[in-house]
């Protein structure tokens, strides 16, 4: 049997089809007739079925009975959550519970855990790990766009005569975004690529500076300033008064100066992109997880609005998302400072609106974003409900989770943050239900059930019902893809769609209100001190970001034989100049040391990073990479930065 | 019955710990008259199981003349090697066997023998030393070259002692790194060249060890004369099915499983990559 | 050469008989999906049939190599752990298989075969019927004719059948195949019918674009005259997706891995693999001889093109199904005919 759904891993969204045997996915393949893969996959795509039949895979409940886990029913470990719940909701408050969803589960059962957080639980503290990569785009986009999403569709790539890519490695991050990049350099549009580190495919695209980490934001500027100063904004778009003047501060030349590149570089690639009569820019999170992310997002905001690419065809914004359905997550508001529908919690005709069809009170003010939680764990937050979520690994949370009075984890295998909880429900994978998912070009499709789920395990739309009732609701007991129609009403956009159109192969797109292109310039803001200089002791500038397979938190890839022996450690990348002074030659053992912390691996001698910068792509389970940052993040959009500066010494 | 993927049975009779982080284990078929009919040559492997981890090659490092059981040499580097580090005599493993090519033993008699092995290499060099001095007298002389990186890194510490005291055979050792215990030559393998007279026209060598030290082991051999088809080596590769199908261990149009792992120089250098 | 037997059978009468065949054995047909994908898939009626198609991405060789096939299982709770071997498989027919495929499993037999002998793989294929389909209408990525692989063929399969409107010429290639033919209301074809065939196959000949010129790579590749500065590229460009190696009919490569169902019992079993992963040959003291992917796309072409596997196999490692230009993550830079015309333009430039 052929089951076409979606692809669990990156934000492309990619059509697959499992074939299945006897209740056992035994391949997956691409979809041909889909709009993305058109008949490819990457690496992940291709093998995305073997975690699903792993070993070790959660199939019973468990409730903790002195520090063991012990096998429970479903009747028994949902009263145990439930009471666990309600103890610190009376003795402390509905403020001290925190809920954090997966950017993997669908729109549907995102929307019902933010509905269960807001109006069962009663607290303002919800978050995903949509916060770690995207919450610069959503506070960025959303005020001026109307949407925190894309603008532009992969398609678009294919008429745009200009892509601008900014902190992205589209080939290693979301294959199928890199195949549609590669085809249209190859195909002579101009592909103009801003970031530190060296890719694959740079020498095959139209021209890449490479600035030092955290000055992407004089170059943003300084891009701005040479449209202006050469008259190439079009159409003659309304600048505010004041804003012309304040880009005045922000030559190439600075720029140059300060990113290590040539303020000719920044004018020739400027006019490449500026020229061009469409252009889609692409960013990542070289963008939202270094220093002013929000002003780079507000910066690439501007750089569309002020070269007319908005709203057309071959134009727009694209922002990377590193999860299948971390847009779903923005759209369902799984956010403490979001509602569904792309309406902001301060918005009170939006509040006022859920308040009603929730059936509870709003709180006026966002609660605690996912850092913030992690970091009050066991002070003013006493108990968390994690669906999905490795924040042992995405946070390095380990010893914040320790802290708590009371933990419900809810996942397909007994991650690090699991083995902390109180009381575990499995879940199932996303072959074993319904629903459907909205790629990082907001095409919302299908995921369907392939196989019964493994042992008692359960959909999360179903546990998360079943909790919702144990705590004194009455929600229907109904399938996961019938909240659909709920969730429709809830999210303007999705009103539009139906359950056919979502079903085909590509499914539908959610529509965007066009605004004729008569959108507001954003803020020029004044770059900031990033936090952790590189100094003598610690003279290096380290970066951490997503790779090809050493991504998110990685509980999937490691429990996926082909994908975990692909790259089975992660590597530290360092200049050849760099290696030279230090002795070091690729594999070497390294020791990186931080203000924060220490980590040892391998070494990866290469001029992919610029000399005086290290590059990192790892998830170790510990959470030991990541606890070299400390806890340095955007004040603004509350996302931890991956940037700091490191000591690298011979282990 | 499908056989060629279905392992044997084999009981662990003996498990001696050879360095820190290196085993021998000693083996027999749990079916008496499968284990009574089991003949393997030097330079041949197994494929062994761990039920439920998985299975990995090991050459044969016993001699194959002592018939009954066999034995290999294990390093805890992967999933099934740290499995097996974790069993006990008694314990069973899968084994199918043997697989792979051999040394040539009839073909180079009336030779002088040089052996040249570094570190985990020794093992299936043993498994052609000890026939051969079994019939020590078809051969010239006899030399065994061994460099390791510490001495507690040598295998066979009993065996290498009993080498040393034999008037038949030249052993020479060095380490790379020496410790308190250690007086002899210090320095890799190559340096030991030096101490020995080798007839290269006279002389058949063995070498086994790693990638990199057979790489510098043969060119010092041929640096000194050694016609190509005299210098004889076994090539790795990650291994599966040990039969020629899987295909991770082909190296241009050759299976090391199958055409290999034992090759001669003017084998290997013909190979397209390698 | 064998005399050819040659039939007419009625289309509906041949579906009808396959549909009682399907209540005895397996019967594989190309069947379209609820995506408008045409896939071959188990029939139960012959309504569910269609000969709308020129081939699925997803090979055929999947049910003579499947994607996942256990070897044995274990039982590590007695005394002894008791090992038992898969169940043989039960006999399919494989309906509608294009010829390229069917020459894809003539070279999984030549593979399958020799001194180990895959008892697993011929288990199968003993068991398994193939009817083929001679094409009559290219899709525009096939390029078999330059690969000896279709669009019609002498032998290789059981029953070839060519479509010619309410009838089917029926070839028997084998007793299986015989078998078949003798239990259908059958006449015997005439050179009208023979006429025709020659006609259709002449048309579909022309219509054919030959993009894939193998001699002057399989000249460079075996001579290792590619320049490095193009594998270089090709590594670069690659995406590692290994989707060419699970499309193409000639990959057999496979990963061999246990699974635990409980604490005791549990089966091994093998699994399509990739040579162009890293992880294939990657040792586990994490030395990698092919860690760059230039190397392994190299290797890719070494194996399907270089003479030293020609001769092997008798048969270059392509059989011009063309999948490797859909699935290709790299569009149009990475599939046979792309690299055997970057293999030649690259020659061009450096003799000129």
């Amino acid at each position: 049997m052929n089951v076409p759904t979606v692809c669990p891993f990156c934000g492309c969204g990619c059509g697959l089809i499992l074939e299945v045997e006897q209740n056992r996915v035994c391949a997956a393949f691409p979809q041909r007739s889909h709009p993305v893969s058109r008949g490819t996959l990457c690496i992940k795509g291709w093998n995305s079925h073997e975690f699903i039949h792993h070993p070790q895979r959660l199939t019973h409940p468990l409730i903790k009975k002195n520090g063991v886990f012990k096998q429970a029913s479903w009747s028994q470990a949902i009263a145990f959550a439930a009471q666990g719940l309600q103890r610190v909701q009376e003795r402390y408050g509905a403020h001290a519970l925190g809920v954090v969803g997966s950017v993997k589960s669908t729109n549907e059962e995102q929307y019902l855990l933010a509905r269960f957080s807001r109006s069962v639980l009663q607290t303002a503290n919800l978050d995903t790990a949509m916060r770690l990569h995207a919450s610069p785009t959503v506070r960025g986009l959303l005020p001026h766009w109307g949407y925190g999403a894309a603008g532009a569709a992969m398609t678009d790539l294919e008429s745009a005569k200009a892509i601008l890519i900014v902190g992205a490695n589209p080939k290693a991050q979301s294959a199928n975004l890199g195949s549609f990049i590669l085809q249209a350099a190859k195909r002579g549009s101009r592909v103009l690529l801003i970031d530190s580190r060296e890719q694959d495919h740079s020498r095959f695209y139209g021209q890449q500076i490479r600035p030092r980490p955290n000055t992407y934001l004089l170059i943003l500027q300084a891009m701005l300033q040479t449209i202006i100063s050469n008259g190439w904004q079009r159409p003659a778009a309304a600048l505010s008064s004041g804003w012309k003047e304040k880009l005045a501060a922000y030559s190439a030349e600075r720029a140059a100066a300060a990113a290590g590149v040539t303020a000719q570089e920044i004018r020739s690639l400027t006019e490449s992109f500026a020229t061009a009569e469409t252009a889609v820019i692409v960013y990542g999170d070289g963008i939202t997880q270094h220093a002013d992310g929000l002003a780079c997002v507000h910066a690439l905001w501007n750089l569309a609005v002020i070269t007319g690419n908005l709203d057309k065809a071959g134009c727009g914004l694209l922002p990377l998302m590193n999860s299948n359905n971390m847009q779903g997550s923005i759209d369902m508001g799984m956010a403490t400072e979001l509602l569904p529908g792309h309406a902001f919690l301060t918005d009170r005709s939006a509040a006022d609106h859920f308040s009603r069809i929730w059936n509870c009170s709003l709180p006026e003010e966002p609660g605690k974003t996912l850092p913030e939680m992690v970091r009050q764990a066991g002070t003013s937050l006493r108990a968390l409900y994690v669906v999905g979520e490795n924040l042992a690994a995405s946070m390095a949370a380990a010893p914040a989770l320790a802290r708590l009075d009371f933990l419900v984890v809810q996942d397909l295998f007994l991650t690090e943050t699991a083995q902390a909880a109180h009381v575990v429900l499995p879940a199932c994978s996303f072959a074993e239900k319904e629903g459907t998912v909205t790629n990082l070009e907001r095409r919302v499709q299908r995921i369907r059930k392939a196989i019964a789920p493994l042992g008692e395990s359960k959909p999360d739309a179903e546990i998360i019902t079943l909790l919702a009732n144990k705590l004194g609701s009455a929600w229907p007991d109904r399938d996961a893809l019938s909240w659909f129609g709920e969730m429709q009403n809830a999210h303007p956009a999705y009103g539009q769609l139906d359950v056919e159109s979502v079903s085909h192969p590509g499914g539908a797109v959610w529509p965007v209100v066009r605004n004729g292109s008569r959108y507001a310039y954003a803020p020029i803001e004044a770059p900031t001190a990033p936090g952790d200089e590189p100094d003598a002791e610690f003279p290096f500038l380290l970066t951490m970001g997503p790779g090809r397979l050493h991504r998110m938190t990685g509980t999937l890839i490691q429990h996926s034989f082909t994908l975990e022996r692909e790259e089975p450690f992660g590597l530290l990348e360092v200049n050849p100049e760099d290696a030279k002074a230090l002795k070091c030659r690729s594999g070497s053992a390294v020791r990186i040391k931080t203000r924060q912390g220490e980590w040892v691996g391998q070494a990866a001698v290469t001029r992919a990073v610029l000399a005086g910068t290290l590059h990192l792509s790892v998830f170790d389970r510990e959470g030991k990479a990541l606890a070299l940052l400390g806890t340095l993040m955007d004040p603004r959009t509350k996302i931890p930065l991956k940037v700091c500066a490191a000591r690298l010494e011979m282990a | 019955m499908q056989k060629l993927y279905l392992p044997q049975l084999a009981v662990i009779d003996q498990i001696v710990d050879e360095t820190a982080d290196t085993k021998t284990f000693t083996m027999h078929f749990d079916n008496p008259h499968y284990n009574a009919e089991f003949r393997y040559l030097s330079g041949q492997f197994v494929e062994a199981s761990v039920l439920g981890v998985g299975e990995a090659p090991f050459g044969f490092c016993s001699n194959p003349n002592r018939t009954g059981t066999f034995a290999v040499t294990v390093r805890a580097i992967g999933r099934v090697t740290r499995a097996m580090h974790a069993m006990h005599p008694g314990d069973l493993l899968g084994i199918r066997a043997p697989l792979g090519n051999h040394f040539p033993l009839q073909e180079v008699q009336g030779y002088d023998i040089l052996f040249v092995a570094g570190g985990i290499g020794l093992p299936p060099l043993r498994s052609l030393i000890e026939p051969m001095l079994d019939m020590r007298e078809k051969f010239g002389r006899f030399t065994i070259l061994y460099g390791a990186r510490t001495p507690a890194d040598r295998v066979y510490k009993t065996r290498l002692e009993e080498w040393a005291q034999r008037k038949d055979l030249t052993l020479l050792q060095t380490v790379d790194v020496p410790d308190e215990t250690w007086n002899g030559p210090v320095g890799v393998v190559t340096t030991l060249f030096e101490r020995t007279h080798i007839d290269p026209a006279a002389t058949v060598a063995f070498t086994c060890g790693p990638p990199v030290m057979i790489r510098f082991v043969i060119q010092d051999l041929l640096a000194m004369g050694f016609p190509e088809d005299h210098i004889i080596s076994t090539l790795e590769r990650y291994m599966k099915c040990g039969v020629g199908k899987c295909g991770h261990c082909a190296i241009g149009h050759k299976y090391i499983c199958v055409d290999g792992p034992v090759f001669s120089w003017r084998q290997i250098k013909k190979l397209p990559e390698r | 050469m064998p005399i050819i037997e040659k039939w007419l059978i009625s289309k509906t009468h041949l579906f009808e008989r396959l549909e009682s065949l399907s209540r005895e054995q397996t019967v594989i047909a190309p069947v379209r999906q609820s995506d408008g994908e045409v896939s071959f898939q188990p029939i139960r009626s012959a309504d569910e049939i269609t000969l709308e198609y020129v081939n699925e991405l997803h090979p055929p060789k999947r049910f003579l190599q499947p994607v996942f096939e256990p070897l044995f299982t274990f039982n590590l709770g007695g005394a002894r752990p008791q090992l038992t071997a898969a169940p043989p498989p039960s006999p399919q027919i494989l309906f509608g298989v294009r010829s390229c495929d069917v020459q894809g499993f003539r070279h999984m037999d030549g593979f399958f075969s020799g001194a180990f002998k895959d008892d697993l793989y011929w288990q199968r294929r003993n068991q398994t019927t193939v009817i083929s389909m001679a094409c009559l209408q290219p899709a525009d990525t096939c390029f078999c004719i330059c690969c000896n692989g279709g669009p019609y063929l002498s032998d290789g399969f059981d029953l070839q059948l060519t479509d010619l409107g309410e009838l089917f010429l029926a070839e028997v290639g084998s007793s299986k195949g015989a078998a078949i033919v003798q239990t259908c209301d059958r006449q015997s074809a005439g050179d009208k019918e023979e006429r025709h065939r020659q006609a259709l196959m002449q048309a579909c000949d022309e219509k054919m674009i030959p993009t894939a010129y193998l001699a002057k790579a399989v000249i460079a590749i075996t001579n290792q005259r590619v320049d490095e500065k193009l594998w270089e590229e090709m590594g670069l460009e690659c995406f590692s997706c290994g989707g060419c190696t699970h499309v193409c009919p000639c990959c057999t490569c496979f990963e061999v891995l246990d699974h635990r169902e409980t604490e005791k019992t549990g089966l091994r079993f093998r699994c399509w693999d990739s040579c162009q992963y890293a992880g294939f040959t990657r040792e586990a003291s994490g030395h990698n001889p092919r860690a760059q992917s230039k190397e392994r796309v190299k290797r890719r072409f070494y194996h399907k093109l270089s003479f030293a596997y020609i001769q092997a196999d008798g048969h270059p490692g392509c059989v011009g199904c063309g999948r490797c230009i859909t699935v290709c993550q790299a569009f149009g830079l990475l599939d046979m005919a792309a690299v055997v015309k970057r293999i030649r333009r690259e020659g061009q430039m450096v003799a000129e």
